[in-house]
């Protein structure tokens, strides 16, 4: 620790903090341009010099580091004439276009020049201008399939540069030129095309890059921000949604460190255009001799109830089934299984649907666990060794990739197990491709070459010696050589993986979509973690193996039981202390016998034992590997209704559609791949005629004569919160700023 | 006095391996290998009290000792041959004719701080130095000079040409540790200094072309004896690259200390045509400027701090009374708008505006504001940048404003040049 005197005031702060960060805990305010507290520190705007006693000039506060005793200045005579100076020198070429630029309302320099600069120009020369295309007066440029340059605007603090390279990875934006011709470009051909380039216009602090889908759309100033989480992966990117009249005009970050650590992916940036899509369903809709035709909420309703009750009558509670979705809220997901269980009298409700085979199933050795990630996000960077199996990193969580790459470029090991080499390949000290399928086999072999090449450090093994053996028996069978027929990969990669992984100090596991969606995936599992124990790395920080779910309520979805066995929180319907605690609550009988899981269902309706469906945000007639199979089965049904916000291939099969809300116009919360449980916000009321889709399932119980007396989301949460063991000690007034 | 540095710069095939052993080279390499360890180098250099002849006269040898003892990481030399700095043209001379010499203190000062990888950085268009370069290093390893196990020593070195990207901040040493690492060459913050975080964040040591070449000769004669030649606190010779209006323009190794009035008169033969002396710059062109009357001022880095400049690289630029100084500043101005790396934002941008400025002025369009505003600018800069360039930009514009005011005023009210009245009108 180190004590230092900032304008009169102590602060004591960690060695190697520099001053600027101190004087942040003093609340004295050092203006920048080139910092950022995720990039290397550049010291070049100049902006945040500062005094230190004993030094002969200023010092740069943003790279300074602090030592004992320090005495800092941060606002004498010649700090505020070197920050005049800098920002006259910034301002000399800068274009006073401000009432067109698109950056005005939110542009540091404009900020800082109201705060700190001179209100008359002593510059009577010409100014630079880069000239992009002589014919024209603008000098835009597209750098990018988003970006937008305008290097007259540009100062040079190349955030926008060093986050491409340091936290992107890439090189696809640079610097060209030198000195006052020195400009922010990209090489002939290339453009900025990169899953993670729109991050330059939210890090430019002035109007030189702005995005193609926002420009000259709407005033800053006459938007609206909602907090709220990108809907896109698991990872759950805290974001702003920018609204005005019930439109999106764009969406930016909203730095949360546990997760984005204020960053997001293309996807999730430019990715809300399906909010405010013409083809959003707008009112319900009864189908009539094949056609769908529009009807108010009171009649859509009933029918729906009346169907549903006729059904229940006339063929058993068991005859309907229900099929929610990993991406509505968790709210709306607890109250749908509620719902089938409580006034359908059913627990044949499931949401897997894109899936033949079961997902993985909570297995005796991890109890619980299995569903969710056993490792934090930030965790992640401390990992020694990252294995990376059966996941497309970059594309399945892109945010997640970005902290793997910090991790790799900062020195720690990444190995990466795929079917086919993706983009992550060139951070990894090795890639092993297998062929799809063979991932068993592949762990198997490399827990074998472990035990036999006696690579183990017999006090790391967590495995008692009867489970060593068993061990042992269920690998024996996987010899290099048949490993390396099966996988496809050569023994001598299989051996050097096994001996890099018995030897790393922390090994952290995650596993994609390949692996969660695999026949085997329990297995997979199962083997990793034994794994895991074989070389000691269980129950250590940074150790574990992590399901890294697709969708961005999947974790939530399981947590809320929208699953035949299972109810909030992972209470089998067969325990019965458990089960009639739950009854307590609910004040209602839950039945104890699983009900079908979406596979079992389909073959159910096959056989026409189920009749009658309800279909909740999902669309399995995409989502699932065999449409017609499943559009065979749900064509079969006397009744089916869906409720989506668009008119799905799925909604088309239905008798009764019903227009639920996007995550825009409702409240709520998802549940992200580090199970945090993050709120949504809600930015506008549900488009025309639609409604969130809570509200809903709460009109459907009322009229089928159940009181679902919920208000708002977060009264369904404070039940769901007395319900499940998951999400116990959590309030709703918890979830606030970065979710918990 | 004799001549150390430049002693066989006549011989025509000095730069071949077996003439400069002939004339005595190499033998201050085994000698540094086998009776000394890298610590005693280090105190020898220290105690001979030489300086850094890049630029800023950092005492050799505290520099060496800065590299930290035990670090497992690995460490570099540099030799800065980058001679970018308008004036200079010492490093290229004794590339060309000797550079053995060079190499033999390459591979003393390298084995002194333990560095197994040595770089020159040779400016880019210097291609027939850095042939001549790679030949003697090729010779070098034949005669085991280079390479493993140097002279059954134990000691272990390769040594690397680079060729430059053709920027003057790449003489710069850490925009020079960019360059080799293959990035844009810009100057990094310091601290950390070189020593300590430099090449691919290794301790590494950076001397210039003639600081190195001088360290055989300390070796083989002595700390005492390199200390007692030119004066106190700046010891042993110095290389001026004399240029300007002189009748004979050159390279002269002379101690440290001599006078402007002998460097110029003596062996500079005179001002050229016997024209009167109006001013000389005597360290570069990011040195002050000396008015005529500091003639008998010593060239070391003291005596000339004491007269209001520096020594910087010796590059003496001498100008006779027909010389515009407004228009030299201009020029000066152009070079560094130029040269400018563009990282901080007082030098890209201040230098592009003193230039603008300058050029009006030298045109004919100044303001009577202009000077105010061009103090105003240079102020903003000097101090404010990530690196000296910053403030080196400023000095030719403030020196001559301050020395030669009457030539800017009269640019300003005449709209026209003092110097050659009725030549040439702006
Ligand atoms: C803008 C700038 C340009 C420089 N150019 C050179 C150069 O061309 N050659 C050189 O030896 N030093 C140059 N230097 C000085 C180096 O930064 C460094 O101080 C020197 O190479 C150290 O070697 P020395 O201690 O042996 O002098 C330059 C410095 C600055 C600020
Ligand atoms: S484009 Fe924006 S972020 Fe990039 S260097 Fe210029 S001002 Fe900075
Ligand atoms: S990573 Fe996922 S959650 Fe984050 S912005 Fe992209 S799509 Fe959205």
């Amino acid at each position: 620790m180190a004590t230092l005197t900032i304008d009169g005031k102590q602060v004591t702060v960690e060695e190697g903090t520099t001053i600027l960060k101190a004087a942040e805990k003093l609340e004295i305010d050092i203006p920048t341009f080139c910092f950022h507290d995720k990039l290397e520190a550049e010291g070049s705007c100049r902006m945040c010099l500062v005094e230190v006693e004993k030094m002969w000039k200023l010092q740069a506060a943003c790279a300074t580091l602090v030592s004992e005793g320090m005495v800092v200045k941060t606002d004498t005579p010649q700090v505020r004439a070197a920050r005049k100076g800098v920002l006259e020198f910034l301002l000399i070429n800068h274009p006073l276009d401000c009432p067109v630029c698109d950056k005005g309302g939110e542009c540091e320099l404009q900020n800082l020049l109201f705060k700190y600069g001179s209100d008359k120009s002593r510059y009577v020369e010409e100014k630079r201008r880069f000239i992009v295309d002589p014919q024209s007066k603008y000098d835009d440029l597209a750098v990018g399939p988003q970006i937008i340059r305008n290097m007259n605007r540009c100062i040079l603090c190349r955030k926008c540069v060093r986050f491409i390279t340091e936290i992107a990875g890439e090189a696809d934006l640079g610097t060209f030129g030198r000195g006052s011709k020195s400009e922010i470009n990209v090489l002939p051909d290339i453009p900025v095309d990169n899953p993670y380039s729109g991050n330059v216009v939210e890090i430019c602090p002035v109007g030189a890059l702005t995005s193609k889908s926002f420009r000259y759309k709407v005033r800053v100033w006459q938007t609206k921000a909602t907090p709220s989480i990108c809907p896109l992966c698991g990872d759950g990117c805290n974001v702003k949604l920018w609204t005005k009249d019930d439109k999106i005009y764009r969406v930016t970050s909203r730095r949360n460190d546990f997760v984005d650590e204020g960053f997001l992916c293309d996807k999730g940036r430019f990715g809300f255009e399906f909010v405010n899509h013409p083809h959003r369903l707008k009112q319900p809709l009864i189908k009539k001799n094949g056609k769908f035709l529009p009807a108010d909420w009171e009649e859509a309703i009933k029918l729906v109830a009346s169907k549903f009750k006729t059904t229940r009558e006339q063929s058993g509670a068991d005859s309907l089934a229900g099929v929610g979705s990993s991406k509505l809220t968790n709210e709306e997901n607890y109250l749908f299984q509620k719902f089938f269980r409580v006034v359908m009298g059913t627990n044949n409700v499931d949401h897997r649907v894109n899936s033949r085979h079961l997902l993985p199933s909570p297995s005796l050795k991890a109890k619980n666990q299995i569903y969710s990630t056993t490792n934090s996000i930030n965790e992640i960077e401390k990992a020694k060794l990252i294995f990376v199996l059966g996941c497309d990193l970059l594309k399945e969580h892109p945010i997640i990739n970005l902290r793997v790459m910090k991790s790799a470029m900062r020195g720690n090991a990444l190995i990466l197990a795929n079917i086919e080499s993706t983009r992550l390949n060139r951070f990894a000290q090795d890639e092993l491709i297998y062929k799809k399928g063979s991932e068993l086999t592949l762990i198997n072999g490399v827990a074998r070459e472990i035990i036999k090449g006696k690579l183990l450090d017999a006090d790391r093994v967590r495995l008692s010696n009867s489970e060593m053996e068993k061990l042992r028996e269920k690998v024996q069978p996987f010899d290099s050589q048949k490993v390396s027929q099966t996988t496809e990969i050569s023994s001598d990669k299989i051996k050097n993986f096994a001996n890099t992984i018995t030897k790393a100090e922390t090994v952290m596991i995650l596993c994609g979509k390949e692996i969660i969606t695999h026949p085997q995936s329990t297995e997979i599992i199962d083997s990793l973690y034994d794994f895991l124990r074989l070389t000691g790395h269980q129950d250590k920080d940074s150790c574990g193996v992590n399901l890294l779910w697709e969708d961005c309520n999947s974790l939530g979805t399981l947590d809320c039981g929208v699953l035949p066995d299972r109810l909030p929180g992972y209470i089998h319907v067969s325990d019965e202390a458990l089960r009639k605690k739950v009854e307590g609550i609910w004040n209602a009988k839950i039945p104890d016998k699983p009900g079908l899981d979406f596979n079992l269902l389909l073959e159910a309706v096959h056989q026409g034992k189920i009749k009658a469906m309800y279909i909740a945000g999902a669309d399995p007639v995409s989502e699932y590997p065999e449409e017609d199979y499943v559009k065979d089965a749900l064509e079969k049904l006397d009744f089916l209704m869906v409720q989506s916000i668009f008119l799905t291939e799925t909604a088309k099969l239905a008798h009764v559609v019903l227009p639920g809300a996007s995550f825009a116009e409702k409240d709520g919360t998802f549940t992200n791949v580090e199970r945090r449980i993050q709120k949504l916000g809600k930015a506008f009321d549900p488009l025309a005629n639609s409604k969130a889709d809570w509200y809903i399932i709460c009109m459907l119980a009322q009229s089928m004569g159940y009181n679902f007396d919920f208000n708002s989301p977060a009264q369904i949460f404070e039940e769901l919160v007395r319900v499940s063991p998951v999400h116990t000690k959590l309030s709703w007034q918890d979830l606030n700023e970065t979710g918990k | 006095m004799e001549k150390i540095l430049f002693r066989h710069i006549d011989v025509s095939d000095q730069y071949k391996i077996d003439t400069y052993i002939r004339n005595g080279g190499y033998r201050a390499l085994p000698e540094a290998l086998k009776e000394h360890t890298p610590d005693e180098l280090i105190e020898l250099v220290k105690k001979s009290n030489l300086r850094g002849r890049g630029g800023a006269g950092f005492p050799a040898g505290l520099k060496w000792s800065f590299v930290p003892k035990d670090s497992p990481q690995p460490r570099f030399l540099l030799c800065n041959a980058d001679e970018g700095e308008p004036g200079t043209f010492k490093d290229r001379a004794l590339i060309e004719n000797d550079p053995h010499q060079l190499l033999e203190g390459i591979i003393i000062a390298s084995y002194a701080i333990g560095a197994h990888r040595a770089f020159i950085y040779i400016r880019g268009e210097f291609a027939f130095g850095a042939k001549r370069l790679q030949e003697a290093i090729r010779e070098c390893y034949q005669k085991g000079y280079l390479g493993n196990n140097i002279l059954g020593s134990g000691f272990d070195l390769d040594v690397d040409v680079y060729r430059g990207g053709g920027a003057y901040i790449c003489g710069e040493e850490t925009s020079l540790l960019e360059s080799i690492e293959g990035k844009r060459g810009t100057p990094r913050l310091k601290p950390p200094f070189p020593a300590s975080v430099g090449l691919y964040k290794n301790p590494t040591v950076i001397n210039n072309v003639e600081t190195l070449s001088n360290i055989s000769y300390i070796v083989l004669n002595g700390a005492e004896w390199f200390a007692n030649i030119g004066m106190p606190k700046s010891t042993g010779t110095k290389i001026f690259s004399l240029s300007g209006h002189v009748k004979c323009p050159g390279n002269y190794e002379l101690p440290m200390g001599v006078t402007l009035r002998e460097l110029i008169f003596e062996h500079g033969g005179g001002i050229k045509d016997d024209r009167q002396l109006k001013a000389v710059i005597p360290g570069g062109v990011s040195t002050p400027i000396l008015t005529a009357n500091l003639l008998d001022v010593k060239m070391d880095f003291e005596s000339l701090y004491e007269a209001g400049s520096l020594l910087g690289s010796g590059a003496t630029i001498v100008m006779d009374e027909s010389t515009c100084m407004v228009k030299v500043a201009y020029r000066i101005s152009k070079f560094f708008e130029h040269e400018s790396c563009g990282k901080c934002v007082p030098c890209r941008e201040g230098t592009r505006w003193i230039r603008q400025i300058m050029q009006r002025i030298k045109n004919g369009k100044g303001r009577e504001e202009d000077l105010d505003l061009l103090r105003d600018i240079c102020a903003n800069i000097a101090g404010n940048t990530v690196c000296p360039l910053g403030d080196a930009a400023v000095v030719p514009i403030t020196s001559t404003m301050e020395k030669f005011r009457d030539e800017y005023e009269y640019h300003i009210r005449h709209k026209r040049c003092m110097v050659d009245l009725g030549k040439r009108f702006v």
